[in-house]
């Protein structure tokens, strides 16, 4: 097991970093640990910035230790001691007495480094990178909020931290808390006509829905969604603009539509994401589970099976083909998945969540492709050293523009 | 208890050195698996398991730093039992059962490690900014909460956890008034603060 002392000891040395005791030649191993590598420089920024600490730490408290203790204490107590330990509770869940062996095999593939693949023309810059290079402090992520705007035409305010019970004149009730909005079923003696409501999330942030027949709605940042507060006819209808996932309650009777400006998605109960940005060139669907049948205006049309997704440019030409599910849902599962994406297209996605734009010096460098993985919580600064690193590209920050071009 | 002396005590089987184990690490390995499960509940378990596995081996181990390291790799490695059971339930949902990426689950055990100690740094922070943070961190109170328990507004409890941070960042090298400040049981972020 000695193979993690040389995390242990990084780890160490971060937190005697942190604590401003750590000498000059442990500054020094710790600054070649950090050039290292991309990841190493991402984990760094974030440990030493302190919104992140903060809420880590805030989650950092285990839910009752001294139960947890007194759990452990019968659970090693009842066992006689040649026999196998069983955890309380969890009867049927046995180690297997060859744990040893298997946490030997399982350290060989925890110490294996699986690598993200770099595509890029350029040379991969030389770790010159300066440690304490410019941080984008002000550059945030995104969190949960949104806008709604109400049949009356009011508008409030979504966040994180308003509970609120929203009250229409059809009589209908939301409930807003965290970060989703619930409408409660429909109730059969509302006679007034049903009322529309939008939720409209801003450029660094994301919300959830959950409309009258139950059907969940992931909202991504710089999208819109309209919706009626109960569904009356014999269609159920949503208007969408940007990017959501859906998991469409189940009601064989009344079939459920998604209007984006460019397609129409027809669907009976199943879940898929919907990508309609208008700075995007194409509109995508991609399916989980399901059907769906995805129409242009044009009349064009095309029926996807779990796995496939349809991609409609401007043209209103309609293509479906295996979808990568990993990169179409990335968004909602918090993370960023760069397939041989160009750089266009990735500084696109950053701004939506990140609230920033970029603007290219040099417009070769819109066509650079990269493919990685990285988390959406994480602090943009390590992101961008990461493309700096890849590309030889320079990112520049003035206000929220970054502007991007050769070093 | 003293290093030596608890391993010397956990290879005799004495409870006493487990429970201390326990409450060295038991935090941060929760805060570790939290990442490779999900859902706290399942977190707790793997965490259970790991230290039932630390007590059946527990003549193995010389030093807190090698149970640390064995406390780890039983709940990476349960962890992944675990996953592979999911992913069988819940086969149609690719992309949300992708196990995590290795490195960063090392990078997860970088992470629980450093917040345990600067955690650790905080609770030894002069009276103040102390009361806050072991409120907040240590018995898991809210900001709310924490805030109506020492009679000051939420923002007071906010500022004082930022304050404790900044403290620790400044480092004790680079505030040399800390020691004339430490006489007068208040730091002066923390007098800063309470004003």
């Amino acid at each position: 097991m000695d193979e993690l002392n040389p995390y242990f000891d990084i780890a160490e040395l971060a937190g005697k970093f942190l604590q401003g005791v750590v000498t000059d030649e442990e500054r020094v191993f710790l600054n070649a640990w950090i050039a290292q590598d991309y990841q190493n420089r991402i984990l760094w920024e974030n440990l030493t910035r302190e919104p992140y600490l903060q809420q880590q730490l805030d989650s950092f408290k285990g839910k009752d230790p001294g139960a947890a203790w007194q759990k452990l204490l019968s659970a090693i107590r009842s066992a006689p001691d040649e026999e196998e330990v069983v955890l309380a509770g969890s009867a049927r869940r046995r180690f297997h007495p060859i744990f040893r062996y298997a946490a030997a095999a399982a350290l060989l593939g925890f110490i294996a480094y699986i690598g993200y693949r770099w595509e890029t023309n350029r040379p991969v810059a030389s770790p010159g990178i300066p440690v304490v290079a410019k941080t984008f402090d002000d550059i945030q992520p995104g969190t949960a909020k949104a806008r709604l705007v109400l049949g009356n035409g009011r508008v409030l305010a979504l966040g994180a931290s308003a509970k609120d019970t929203i009250r229409e004149d059809d009589g209908s009730r939301a409930e807003a808390a965290m970060d989703v909005l619930r409408y409660a079923a429909a109730t059969s003696n509302l006679s007034e006509p049903a009322q529309f409501n939008s939720m409209i999330t801003p450029r660094g942030g994301e919300y959830k829905l959950v409309l009258s027949d139950g059907t969940k709605v992931w909202l991504n940042a710089a999208s819109s969604i309209r919706y009626p507060t109960r569904f009356t006819g014999a269609r159920r209808e949503v208007w969408l603009e940007g990017e959501a996932f859906l998991e469409v309650a189940g009601d064989p009777s009344h079939p459920f539509v998604v209007r984006t400006p460019k397609t129409d998605i027809t669907v009976l109960g199943t879940c898929f994401n919907v990508k309609s940005y208008t700075d995007e060139p194409y509109d995508r669907t991609s399916l989980v589970a399901g059907s769906v049948r995805v129409s242009t205006g044009q009349g064009g049309a095309v029926i996807l099976e779990p796995g496939m997704q349809s991609t409609v440019t401007t043209g209103e030409r309609i293509e479906r083909r295996d979808a990568n599910l990993e990169e179409a849902l990335a968004w909602k599962n918090g993370l960023f998945v760069f397939e041989h994406e160009s750089l266009e297209s990735i500084c696109r996605k950053l701004s939506r969540w990140y609230n920033v734009d970029f603007r290219f010096r040099d417009p070769a460098y819109k066509t650079l492709r990269f493919t990685g993985r990285l988390r959406r919580g994480d602090h943009i600064t390590g992101l961008l050293h990461m493309l700096e690193a890849a590309y030889h590209v320079r990112f520049e920050q003035s206000g929220l523009t970054l502007s991007v071009g050769s070093r | 208890m003293e290093e030596l002396r608890c391993m010397a005590l956990l290879n005799a089987g004495d409870e006493k050195a487990l429970q201390h184990i326990f409450s060295l690490f038991y935090e941060r390995l929760c805060f570790f698996a939290r990442e490779i499960t999900q859902t706290d509940l399942q977190a707790e378990d793997l965490v259970q398991e790991a230290f039932i596995q630390l007590w059946k081996h527990r003549n193995g181990f010389d030093s807190f730093r090698s149970a640390k390291a064995f406390l780890y790799l039983a709940v990476k490695n349960g962890g992944r039992n675990q996953l592979k059971h999911q992913k069988v339930v819940l086969k149609h949902v690719r992309a949300q059962t992708e196990p995590p990426v290795e490195r960063a689950v090392l990078h997860k055990m970088i992470e629980a490690e450093v917040l345990a100690e600067v955690r650790k740094a905080l609770d030894q922070l002069p009276e103040g900014c102390r009361e806050v943070i072991h409120l907040c961190y240590f018995e898991g109170l809210r900001n709310q909460e924490a805030a109506s328990r020492l009679e000051v507004s939420i923002n007071t409890v906010k500022t004082q956890k930022l304050r404790g941070l900044r403290m620790l960042r400044m480092g004790l090298k680079h505030f040399p008034f800390f020691f004339l400040f430490l006489t007068g049981c208040c730091h002066p972020f923390c007098l800063l603060s309470c004003l």
